[in-house]
């Protein structure tokens, strides 16, 4: 808004009076230099006489001049300028609002030209914050409905993005990531092993550009506070394949874990106390069988011997029985995974931590290890980066192979000769560490929940050792694969539609529902004749499924109907079905009974429904079923929206809303003209102020009676 | 059984393990069949009587207390002195784990409890080359 409004006016009227007058005494010397002297003087003379008269014109056609812009301005330039000012106030800050302006009859007819546009624009902000309103309301009860089946999942759940900000998690996440508790927004890495969390992430995006279907890995992760979660990381991937978010579905597997780990050593323990006690009975036994001449003294001690070792062996066979049947499944943290996968992943880890070139065997497609892969490579690395020293590393050679029920990895060249137990014990208890964040976890920790062991043999052939860790094999299995753990945005599976949901909540009442949440099923029949009183029936039935304004294209009936007299010639020319074709068909009550299960609970729609209602009234009666739910009739429905159109046939209609009938005179294409007509007239409806059920069926009634009367 | 028939006289023979029946039923037969037998009852005092005065052969248990039968028969190969004594791994682990990890360790044979008499005897008997 100018504080001078003045400003801009009035200069350039001035210039233009100035201008005008100096144009004018220029002409005017221009003039005075064509006359000869004699000229000049008679000039002067009449000047000299008319100038009072002249100036005093002059002054008075100022003033006119000076009052006609004074007119302009006030009956069109202030109210034009008032005017762009208040329709400025209308877009920018409330459309609410009315221009008011005296001027001129234009001016002001523009002003309520600007009047009524901001009407509308008023009333389509109103009906946009509306619709914005509904869809936040609808937005809020899905995450309501997500947030409670993510609150029942026996599996921790958490979302967050590739730095590990946390975006969603779910109750039991919070509960196992213990104290502190997690929070939106913070990072996942104040309770997370941050050196695991990127090497997942690291390896999840390997996995995703060498293509794997399924690029989500599992591993375990102690935090902490000692807990181990068992965890599956999943890539929540954008439209090109890019990292948006990542999953985290964790497990506790801390109790299982340490009770079977417990449990194995305990078995261990008893196997191993009952092949000792075996030993010596055995051995003593045999002394006792085959010495000859044995000292009587000897002969005592030796039975004594027998006596104690089979008390002992008994013992321990009850253990180990005992411990047996305390044993649970296997150990939780490690899965079959293929050795290829392994030693791709070992061989990477290598390369990383290390600078180290690795050259791999590849191992046989049938050779599968259990190992939480992560945790092994990380351990491998670790052991690998202490057993060759810096300025010695080479490249190396690494293999699998399977020797019965184990998988032995060979580590070889480039490692050192084998050094003190001490010192490789002492490293085993170490924490990780691979240069980057020290892990929280040890060697030791890791081989101890794979069984697995590892030493290193002596040169043999080879420059330095190698390092030999022994693995548990595995078969492949028989079915791939897991579950698919990728969740693509914007492929939407079909079973997430909560809309199905919200039509079906029981407190609301049918008649109260609006048309566009009602669940309908619109159907259509073709017939033998139009005569239903008079003995015709139906040949053929079609329907279709309308919820919550959408056409389901997976929900569709259609029969053909073997009807018990011969249908017209007249009719057959429309719809094509002559006897002969029906004669196979299932009769008239079986097809009714499917046709009242597929519409139970819904809202009936067809074009000209009086007609088809008859009929299923009519049969329906024979065969036992009833069809006493709503009915709402497009035909009806269409002349409450448009009674001044004459012409209310299906064709009619479906031209005047663009709908394009593909078959019509087949039960099922007229069955989806009646529907896709509804789904356009629902709104048209609406503007009409027919919105909930009750006022369609009053508008129907409505229409009814004015065509009855009129 | 007279210990002359074989010629194993002279042959010493370090009975290693924590379990007196056990070593006193070995060392019986051990010397019934002519063999000289010395005996420890852990990984350290086996150590140092092998550095002491090297057998000709260790009967190695290998769940000893400390240091335990993998790491002696380990120590065995890299001392030059001890590196020819043979070692027969007695163990009542059983499990392709130890076993490979045994003869990986430079054992010459690996027995699981429990054994029989005369193919402990057979087998120490190949190892000294005296069958």
């Amino acid at each position: 808004m100018r504080l001078n409004p003045v400003g801009s006016y009035w200069p350039a009227v001035l210039l233009a009076a100035a201008a005008a007058l100096s144009g004018a005494a220029l002409l005017c010397l221009a003039a005075w230099q064509d006359l000869t002297p004699a000229e000049r003087t008679a000039v002067g003379q009449i000047l000299r006489r008319v100038g009072p008269t002249l100036a005093l014109g002059g002054c008075l056609a100022l003033f006119v001049g000076w009052m006609l812009a004074e007119w302009i301005d006030r009956r069109y330039r202030r109210p034009l300028r008032e005017m762009s000012e208040q329709a400025s106030i209308l877009r920018g800050v409330t459309a609410a609002r009315r221009i008011h302006v005296e001027g001129a009859p234009e001016v002001r007819r523009l002003a309520a030209e600007i009047n009524e546009l901001a009407a509308l624009l008023e009333a389509g902000r109103e009906r946009i914050e509306e619709c914005v309103r509904a869809a936040r309301g609808e937005l809020e009860e899905e995450k309501r409905l997500l947030s409670s089946i993510l609150a029942e999942l026996p599996e921790g759940v958490l979302v967050c993005d590739p730095e590990g900000r946390i975006i969603l998690y779910n109750e039991r996440a919070r509960q196992w990531f213990g104290e502190p508790p997690i929070g939106l927004g913070r990072s996942l890495l104040h309770f997370f092993d941050p050196g695991l969390f990127r090497q997942a992430r690291e390896d999840v995006a390997a996995r995703l550009r060498q293509g794997r279907a399924e690029p989500a890995v599992s591993f375990a992760a102690r935090l902490p506070g000692g807990r181990l979660l068992k965890t599956t990381m999943a890539p929540v991937l954008g439209p090109t394949r890019g990292f948006r978010m990542l999953i985290l579905i964790v497990a506790d597997a801390t109790e299982q874990d340490e009770a079977v780990r417990r449990a194995e050593q305990s078995l261990q323990g008893h196997f191993s106390a009952l092949r000792r006690s075996l030993g010596v009975l055995r051995t003593t036994a045999e002394l006792l069988n085959d010495t000859r001449s044995l000292a009587p003294e000897k002969r005592r001690m030796f039975e004594e011997i027998l006596d104690r070792e089979s008390r002992t062996a008994a013992r321990a066979a009850e253990e180990a029985e005992a411990a047996w049947a305390s044993l649970g499944p296997s150990a939780p943290t490690v899965s079959a995974v293929p050795a290829a996968d392994f030693l791709d992943l070992l061989a990477r880890r290598l390369r990383q931590a290390g600078g180290i070139e690795v050259d791999t065997e590849p191992p046989p497609p049938s050779l599968w290890i259990r190992v939480d892969g992560p945790a092994m490579a990380t351990a491998v690395v670790f052991l690998v980066l202490r057993l060759a020293p810096p300025g010695e590393r080479g490249g190396i050679r690494c293999r699998l192979e399977r020797r019965e029920s184990r998988a032995l990895l060979d580590l070889s060249g480039g490692i050192g000769a084998p050094p003190d137990p001490a010192r490789l014990s002492g490293w085993e208890r170490e924490t990780v560490d691979l240069g980057g964040e020290p892990l929280n976890t040890t060697a030791a920790e890791i081989f101890l929940r794979h069984r697995a062991s590892w030493w290193v043999l002596p040169p043999a052939g080879t420059p330095g050792g190698t390092l030999r860790v022994m693995l548990e094999a595995a078969d492949p299995p028989a079915s791939p694969p897991p579950r698919r753990t990728t969740l693509l945005a914007g492929s939407r599976p079909v079973y997430y539609d909560f809309d199905l949901f919200a039509g079906r909540r029981p407190e609301t009442r049918l008649l109260e529902q609006p048309l566009r949440r009602l669940a309908c099923t619109a159907f259509d029949t073709e017939t033998t004749g139009l005569d239903p009183e008079g003995g015709d029936e139906i040949v053929a039935l079609g329907a279709v499924r309308l919820v919550n304004g959408r056409l389901l294209e997976s929900e569709v009936f259609e029969r053909l109907v073997r009807p018990g007299i011969d249908p017209r010639p007249e009719s057959v020319r429309i719809h094509g079905l002559g006897a002969e074709i029906l004669r196979d068909q299932p009769e008239a009550a079986l097809v009714l009974r499917e046709f009242a299960r597929f519409a139970e609970g819904t809202v009936l729609i067809a074009h000209n429904a009086a007609f088809d209602m008859r009929l299923l009234t009519l049969q329906g009666g024979r065969a036992g079923v009833r069809f006493d739910q709503p009915v709402l009739d497009t035909l009806l429905l269409s002349l409450a929206v448009h009674p001044g159109h004459a012409d209310h046939s299906l064709e009619a209609i479906a031209e005047r809303l663009g709908v394009t009938i593909l078959g019509r005179h087949t039960a099922l294409g007229d069955a989806r003209a009646a529907a896709e007509i509804f789904l356009r007239l629902a709104p048209l409806l609406e503007k009409a102020g027919i919105v909930t059920l009750a006022e369609a069926l009053e508008a129907s009634r409505g229409s009814l009676e004015r065509r009855v009367r009129g | 059984m007279e210990a002359a028939r074989y010629g194993d006289m002279g042959k010493t023979v370090l009975i290693v393990d924590d379990e007196p029946s056990l070593i006193v039923a070995l060392q019986f037969l051990l010397e019934e069949n002519g063999f000289e037998t010395r005996v420890a009852f852990s990984g350290e005092e086996a150590l140092e009587s092998i550095a002491a005065r090297p057998p000709d052969l260790v009967l190695l248990d290998i769940m000893l207390p400390a240091v335990d039968g993998f790491e002696v028969c380990r120590r065995i190969r890299e001392d030059p002195r001890t590196r020819e004594v043979r070692i027969v791994l007695l163990s009542a682990l059983g499990g392709q784990a130890h076993i490979t990890r045994g003869l990986d360790l430079g054992a010459d044979a690996y027995i699981t409890k429990p054994f029989s008499n005369a193919e402990l005897l057979a087998r120490i008997r190949e190892l000294l080359g005296c069958a």
